[in-house]
C-alpha cells in the first residue's frame, strides 16, 4: 500500500517534469538551428554548468541575498502597516471613511507607475527599492485584511459589544487569526509584484554597490556573457518559486486548521 | 424591576414582519419563557433586548437605569452559538473575561465551567472541531464566566443530547435561582418553559405580540416528571389548543 503510495507520487512528479524537459530541449534547439543569433541566446547546455558554478563559487550569493532583504523587508513594512490599518479601518466607520477612498484610488495604479516619483523623494537608494515593495504590500494587505475583518465585524460585533472588548482583544480574538490566511494570499500576491518592482529597479540601477540579481544579469549581459546572464536569470526564476512554495506551505497549514469547519452534528 | 418595552414596529427593512408591542415586567430573579411560533421574530426580540440589533428598538431599564448600548449587565446565549471558529474552546471563554478578574482567578472560572459544561476534554480544541452539542454547552459556559442581571437565552438546550440536557439544565436553573439572575428564555419546548420559568408569555405570529400570560405554580418549577407537571403540561396543551381555534 505505501509502496504504492510511493509509485504514485514519483510518477505525478515524472509527469510534471514533462513539460520543463521540453522546453529544455526546444531552448537548445533553438541555440542549435540558431532560431536567435548566438549572442543573443545561450543554450542550457551551458546556462547550468554556469549556474552550478556560480552557486559552489557563492559568486551570487551577495547579489541574491541584496534582493531578498529589499523583498522581505519591503513585504514587512507594506504587511504591518497594511494589517493595521486595514483592521482599523474594518472597525471604526469613520476611518474607513477616512482613508478607504483613497486607497480605493491609489491600489489600480500599477506600481511601477511611482518608480520615478520614488527616485525623487528617497532617491535611487535602498530606501526607494524598500518603499516601492512596501506600497504595493501595503495597499494589497489592507484591502484583503479590511474586508476579511469587516466580515468579522458584522457576525461578530454585538458579541464584542456585550463583553466591551477592547480594540486589542478584538485584533487578538477576531480579527487577526481570521485574517490570517487572507493576509498571505495578499502577501503570496504582493511578492509577485515585489519580484517585478525589483527587476525593474535594479535592472535600471547603475550602482554596483546596490546590485540585486536583476543587476547581475544586466552587467553579465552587458559584458557579452550571454550564458552568465540567462543563469542570472534562471536563479532568479528559482530563487521566486522557492519563496512562493515557502507560502504555500505555511497557508496549507492554516487552511488545515480553518477547513475543519465543516461541523459534524 | 426589569422592565422591557418595545413599540410596534417591523423586524427587517422592508417592514415585512411586524412586531410589538411587547412589554415584559420582570421583578428580580424572575424567568419568564416565551412560547410562539417559528418565525415570528422571538431571536430579533432577544437580539434587541440586549441593544444588538440595529433594525428593532427596544427600551430597557435595569432598576430604572435605561440601557441603551450592549453590555455585560445583558448577555445573551445564541440559537447559532456565535463563537468565533478559529479560537480553541478556552480561548473562546477567555475572550470574554472581564480586565477587572485577575489571571489566576479567570483561570479558575474557566477550568471550572469547562467542567460543568463537560468541555474539559476539548479545552484544547479548535471551535471549529466541535460537534452541535459541544458549541451548545460552550455558548452556554460562555455567559456564566461572568453572569449577567439580565439573560437572554435562545433555545439554548437544542442540540445537547438527553443526558447531558437534564443535568445541565439543572445545573443552569439552580445557578438563576442561587444567583437571581433575572432571565428571558425563548423555546419550543413546553417541558422547559415549565421546568424553568416562573412566568410564560405566548405569543403570536407576525405581528408577534403576547397574547396569553401564565404564572407557574412555585411546587413545579425545577422538577421535570410527576403528576403535578403532567397536570400543567396539559392546562399548557389545552390553552394551545383553544389559542390556535
Amino acid at each position: 500500500m505505501i509502496k504504492r503510495k510511493y509509485i504514485n507520487r514519483i510518477r505525478k512528479f515524472l509527469i510534471s517534469l514533462l513539460l520543463p524537459v521540453f522546453i529544455l530541449v526546444i531552448w537548445e534547439l533553438f541555440f542549435r538551428f540558431e532560431v536567435f543569433p548566438r549572442t543573443q541566446l545561450a543554450p542550457p547546455s551551458m546556462v547550468f554548468p554556469v549556474i552550478s558554478e556560480l552557486i559552489i563559487e557563492e559568486a551570487i550569493i551577495p547579489f541574491s541575498f541584496s534582493s531578498l532583504r529589499r523583498l522581505i523587508l519591503g513585504v514587512l513594512v507594506g504587511m504591518v502597516f497594511g494589517i493595521f490599518s486595514g483592521s482599523i479601518a474594518a472597525r471604526f466607520k469613520k476611518v474607513e471613511i477616512l482613508i478607504n477612498p483613497t486607497i480605493a484610488f491609489f491600489a489600480p495604479i500599477p506600481v511601477v507607475v511611482w518608480i520615478p516619483f520614488a527616485i525623487l523623494i528617497f532617491g535611487v537608494g535602498e530606501y526607494f527599492q524598500i518603499s516601492l515593495v512596501s506600497l504595493a504590500t501595503f495597499l494589497l494587505v489592507h484591502m484583503y485584511t479590511f474586508s476579511a475583518t469587516s466580515s468579522v465585524r458584522n457576525e461578530y460585533s454585538g458579541i464584542a459589544d456585550i463583553y466591551g472588548l477592547s480594540f486589542l482583544k478584538r485584533l487578538r480574538f477576531l480579527y487577526l487569526p481570521r485574517v490570517l490566511p487572507e493576509v498571505l494570499t495578499a502577501l503570496r500576491v504582493a511578492v509577485i509584484i515585489g519580484w517585478i518592482v525589483l527587476f525593474l529597479v535594479e535592472f535600471g540601477s547603475e550602482i554596483p554597490s546596490e546590485s540585486g540579481l536583476a543587476f547581475f544579469i544586466k552587467y553579465q549581459q552587458s559584458l557579452g556573457r550571454i550564458e552568465d546572464a540567462f543563469a542570472g536569470l534562471i536563479l532568479l526564476a528559482l530563487l521566486a518559486y522557492l519563496l512562493d512554495l515557502l507560502f504555500i506551505s505555511i497557508r496549507g497549514r492554516i487552511d488545515k486548521r480553518l477547513l475543519r469547519t465543516t461541523r459534524a452534528f | 424591576m426589569i422592565q422591557v418595552k418595545l413599540e410596534e414596529q417591523s423586524i427587517d427593512k422592508d417592514e415585512v414582519i411586524g412586531i410589538g408591542p411587547i412589554e415584559l415586567h420582570l421583578q428580580i430573579g424572575d424567568v419568564a419563557t416565551i412560547l410562539g411560533p417559528s418565525g415570528a421574530g422571538k431571536t430579533s426580540l432577544l437580539e434587541s433586548i440586549a441593544q444588538i440589533n440595529p433594525n428593532l428598538e427596544t427600551q430597557v431599564s435595569i432598576h430604572s437605569t435605561i440601557t441603551e448600548n450592549p453590555s455585560r449587565e445583558i448577555q445573551i446565549v445564541f440559537q447559532n452559538d456565535r463563537i468565533p471558529e478559529w479560537l480553541k474552546v478556552n480561548e473562546a471563554l477567555r475572550m470574554v473575561l472581564p480586565s477587572r478578574i485577575d489571571k489566576t482567578k479567570g483561570h479558575k472560572i474557566i477550568q471550572e465551567l469547562l467542567d460543568i459544561f463537560e468541555l474539559q476534554g476539548q479545552s484544547k480544541s479548535w471551535v471549529s472541531q466541535l460537534s452541535g452539542g459541544e458549541l451548545s454547552r460552550l455558548g452556554l459556559a460562555r455567559v456564566f464566566v461572568d453572569p449577567p442581571k439580565l439573560l437572554l437565552m435562545d433555545e439554548p438546550f437544542r442540540n445537547i443530547d438527553h443526558i447531558q440536557r437534564e443535568r445541565i439544565s439543572k445545573w443552569v436553573f439552580k445557578k438563576i435561582e442561587s444567583s437571581k439572575i433575572t432571565t428571558v428564555i425563548v423555546s419550543h419546548s413546553l417541558k422547559d418553559a415549565l421546568y424553568f420559568g416562573n412566568k410564560i408569555y405566548i405569543t403570536s405570529s407576525r405581528p408577534m405580540k403576547i397574547i396569553e400570560t401564565k404564572t407557574v405554580p412555585e411546587n413545579i418549577r425545577g422538577i421535570r416528571y410527576g403528576e403535578d407537571v403532567t397536570i400543567e403540561m396539559n392546562k399548557l396543551m389545552d390553552l394551545f389548543h383553544d389559542i390556535s381555534k
